[in-house]
């Protein structure tokens, strides 16, 4: 409400009363308020005024002369972190977020859930191998055997994980925000498949790598310290290829859709469709058994399964393991080729 | 100012109520939206006023059945709304929200709502209704593609065709332009006059004074005041009240002011800024004006330093709550 | 009309939506390519083998994820608009809002559903009465009971399409399949047994009678149609 000034009024005035003394009641405090500080909009010029930064210690000889408190804004004078401070916060800051921590409860839900879906199997097995020793060995999973237990917990894993971090960012505009920070889009991405990676190895590189040092002291693990180290190697590598797949598959669904409950539901039923469709091809309709390198779930699982020098899922002869490694590039490099298109034509509004 | 005593039970609720709540509460988790309020609601227009946030739509919610209480209860035209259809038929409801049923034509929603409370002449009520808010009943566009104010109506004349006792709105003026907010406002009343009890929010206080005399104002999820509006908001003005004023020469302006009796406080923040305390705005408003020409300063602006509506609402919550 | 007709259909154009028909087209043309590429490599047993393939796509698959996106959509869109108000505030008894909210979205998933997996069936075995009847059957009864119970879900979680997915993932077809009495628990189970009785061929966990593959999935669809009623009755409609 603001009353403009009002026009002329009648000619009959009423009796002004004449600015004279003011009644002794009559508060006039002429100092200004200290509470409302008054930010300058332009640089002062009189010799009077001085801007200060910080209001000053009252001095009994300050009196009378003016003081503009300026806290309007003030410059930053720290250290400038550049780009490795800026991906050092995307990174962790990804990384909190999709982990809940500083989030309410029903944020950690589901990444306590599938933590503990993915350690609970390796943690019974360490178990068995304490209570039987080597007789239980037979009852024990190889490493590779073990990912068929949690496969489900992974792949979900990554159907929260990967739309949480990239599809929000673009809904709510905190992408435009990043961009205006040392991040360029390239940058910005490359630190986000780094939080989603980092985050899906928890899965599948923690249980292989609890089951190796559980075994390992129960007396079942790998015997000498070659063998333990190329073993340690092996679950490494198999970690890294199976988390690096079904990340790079959950980026380039998430890059697709600004819903992320849209890309989840996708990744999720993406998985066993192209499982089930593969597999009906191949095996019922005995098409070539290369299409099983669609299959998503399976064809790293497979390559785990190489890696560990086992006999996996499928035939050598039917799928030769350079074609699985083919297969495990293409996929990994398309989905991120496509992740960085989706993002490189991006139109950014802030 | 004083609100009067809770009423004595004998006395209440009044026997021509068509909306009792009796103690209601809601809250959602740790949130307490609304918060031991009782309410009856007679025959005539009344507005139920308070600031976003206060719990209007909270109260609204669960004198329509839409949502229960957490505790008290509900009492709508014969029944209670949340389980007694025909009760509830008897309510013609607005809610808040703007969606509305977007791929279908303002006459198929209206239609829907007339087949829902199983009338027998569908297409003749929705005509009706429409026409009541002036609404072409042939317009071949989808709801989706109707300006707010359109859209508004047709939530009016979906809670009109079934011709209820009592008409539920949350908000229904919100969008419409000044002179449908005027045609709005007399269709109310003229629903009113024919015997409907009609419950209107608003935080809009101006709107308020145009609804009808009788206010129900919540604040902070409690009941502050309720009664007829003008008095309440004569009680409020007897609360004094802050401005600022910004003009040429104030300390002169200011000398002058505080001379007249309506202030009753004034301290000069800068030469052409001063805040003054007045027991009675209207008062006030009319001397500034003539203090400030007299003086042979140029007034620029009047603006109340306390007036939004979150002040007014405190006044009435310190008094009553 | 009748008000039950009126909301049937307005549920019924709500469910029409660009995205799920190119679901739909999409996962009936797998089918179509899958029946056709086993067919043409002359299978052989190929009543067993169009079984397995109509199992382990279609019922596994297709008919569970039609009829999740569709129904789980049927009150969910209504929430998501803030419409259900509309409907719910009417005097009309809610047990007709449940079932028409069920009914619309069956209706679409058990065409979109059997046209598909009964041509994949066809091109695998040529006419054979009993896979096009077990076919049928089996998804006609695939798709009522799973669209009333996602229906419900619907009603009950904003997020009722994921948590459906990981119902039909974790538990179906993983944890239910780990054998023991899980399989009881999984709805799966049910038309499955029909289709595995119908066309006489042995499928993993589907044993059970003719008769109890029909009669619980009719029971629990009436049971998903209850719940939802009472659901409606009870909760907070904003």
């Amino acid at each position: 409400m603001t009353e403009q000034p009002t026009p002329p009024g009648p000619p009959t005035r009423p009796a002004a009363p004449q600015p004279t003394t003011p009644q002794p009641a009559a508060p006039q405090p002429t100092v200004p308020r200290p509470a409302a500080p008054q930010p300058t909009t332009s640089p002062p010029t009189g010799p009077a005024a001085a801007v200060a930064a910080e209001p000053p210690a009252p001095s009994p000889g300050n009196e009378g002369a003016a003081q503009i408190y300026d806290q309007g804004y003030r410059s930053y004078d720290g250290p400038r972190t550049g780009l490795a401070g800026a991906m050092k916060t995307l990174v962790w800051f990804s990384i909190k977020t999709a982990l809940g921590m500083g989030r309410s409860a029903r944020y950690k839900i589901v990444p306590v859930l599938m933590i503990v879906a993915a350690f609970v199997p390796a943690i019974v097995f360490v178990g068995i191998a304490a209570l039987l020793g080597d007789i239980g060995e037979d009852f024990l999973p190889t490493y590779p055997e073990y990912y068929g237990f949690i496969v489900a917990a992974i792949y979900l894993f990554a159907g929260f994980v990967a739309p949480e971090l990239l599809s929000p960012d673009r809904r709510t505009g905190l992408l435009g925000v990043y961009l205006a920070s040392p991040l360029n889009r390239a940058w910005y991405l490359i630190g986000k498949a780094i939080a989603v990676v980092a985050i899906i190895l928890i899965v599948t590189l923690g249980p292989t790598l609890l089951l190796l040092i559980a075994y390992s002291l129960e007396d079942v693990g790998p015997d000498g310290f070659i063998d333990w180290l190329s073993t340690f190697g092996q679950i490494i590598l198999s970690g890294v290829v199976l988390g690096l797949l079904y990340a790079a598959v959950a980026l380039a669904v998430s890059a697709s859709t600004d819903r992320s409950m849209i890309a989840t539901a996708t990744i999720l039923a993406m998985f066993p469709a192209s499982a089930i469709v593969t597999d009906i091809l191949v095996n019922e309709a005995d098409q070539t058994p290369h299409l099983r390198l669609l299959n998503i779930p399976n064809m790293p699982r497979d390559l785990v399964f190489r890696i560990h020098d086992e006999r996996g899922l499928w035939p050598p002869f039917d799928n030769p393991s350079w074609t699985l490694w083919a297969a495990w590039l293409l996929w990994v490099g398309g989905s991120l080729a496509f992740v960085w298109l989706k993002y490189r034509r991006l139109l950014v509004r802030r | 100012m004083s609100l009067p005593p809770p009423p004595a039970p004998a006395a209440w609720p009044p026997p021509d109520a068509t909306i009792v709540a009796y103690d209601v509460s809601r809250s959602f988790g740790s949130l307490v939206a609304v918060s031991s309020v009782s309410v009856a609601v007679q025959p005539g227009v009344s507005a139920l006023l308070g600031p976003n946030g206060a719990g209007k739509s909270t109260l609204l919610r669960m004198l329509s059945g839409q949502i229960k209480p957490s505790s008290g209860s509900v009492w709508v035209a014969g029944g209670d709304p949340r389980t007694d259809a025909e009760a509830r038929d008897r309510i013609g409801l607005v809610p808040q929200q703007d969606g509305v049923f977007e791929r279908e034509k303002a006459l198929d929603v209206v239609r829907l709502a007339a087949i829902l409370s199983q009338l027998d002449n569908v297409e003749e009520r929705a005509r009706w209704a429409l026409g009541l808010v002036e609404l072409d009943p042939d317009l071949d566009r989808p709801v989706g593609a109707f300006s707010k104010g359109m859209r508004q109506r047709v939530k009016i004349a979906q809670a009109l065709v079934h011709d209820p006792v009592v008409l539920m709105m949350d908000e229904p003026l919100n969008g419409l332009d000044p002179r449908q907010r005027k045609q709005m406002i007399s269709l109310f009343h003229e629903l009113g006059n024919r015997g409907k009890s009609v419950l209107v929010s608003s935080h809009v206080l101006e709107e308020v004074e145009r609804l009808g005399s009788h206010v129900i104002v919540i604040a902070k999820g409690r009941l502050a005041a309720q009664g007829d509006f003008r008095a309440i908001r004569s009680l409020m003005d007897n609360q004094p009240l802050r401005f600022r004023v910004v003009c040429t020469n104030a300390r002169r302006v200011a000398a002058s002011l505080v001379e007249r009796s309506a202030v009753i406080g004034c301290s000069v923040a800068s030469d052409t800024e001063i805040e003054i305390t007045t027991d009675d705005a209207k008062v006030f408003r009319r001397a500034i004006a003539a203090v400030c020409r007299n003086v042979g300063a140029r007034l620029e602006e009047v603006a109340p330093l306390d007036e939004d509506l979150e002040s007014v609402f405190r006044y009435l919550v310190g008094a009553g709550g | 009309m009748t008000p039950f007709f009126t909301l049937y259909r307005l549920f019924l154009r709500n469910q029409l939506t660009t995205g799920r028909l190119v679901l739909i087209g999409a996962l009936s043309a797998i089918a179509i390519i899958l029946g056709f590429a086993t067919g043409a490599s002359d299978p052989f047993d190929p009543v067993e083998t169009a079984t397995g393939v109509v199992w382990f796509f279609g019922i596994g698959l297709m008919v569970p994820i039609i009829s999740l996106v569709l129904s789980s959509s049927a009150f969910g869109d209504l929430q998501a608009d803030e419409t259900l108000v509309y409907l719910w505030h009417r005097k009309t008894p809610r047990w007709q809002l449940a079932a028409a909210a069920w009914l619309a979205p069956a209706t679409i998933a058990v065409p979109a559903t059997a046209l598909g997996l009964v041509i994949c069936a066809l091109l695998i075995t040529g006419f054979s009465a009993k896979v096009f009847f077990g076919t049928l059957l089996a998804v006609v009864v695939a798709a009522i009971v799973y669209s009333a119970a996602f229906t419900l879900l619907g009603l009950l979680f904003r997020r009722a399409l994921i948590i459906g997915l990981m119902y039909l993932f974790i538990w179906e077809q993983f944890m239910a399949r780990a054998g023991g009495g899980a399989a009881t628990l999984s709805i799966n189970t049910y038309p499955s047994s029909v289709l595995a009785q119908i066309t006489d061929v042995e499928l993993f966990l589907a044993d059970r009678s003719i008769a109890v593959g029909l009669i619980v999935p009719i029971v629990l669809s009436i049971l998903a149609l209850v719940a939802t009623s009472r659901r409606l009755n009870r909760m907070d409609v904003a």
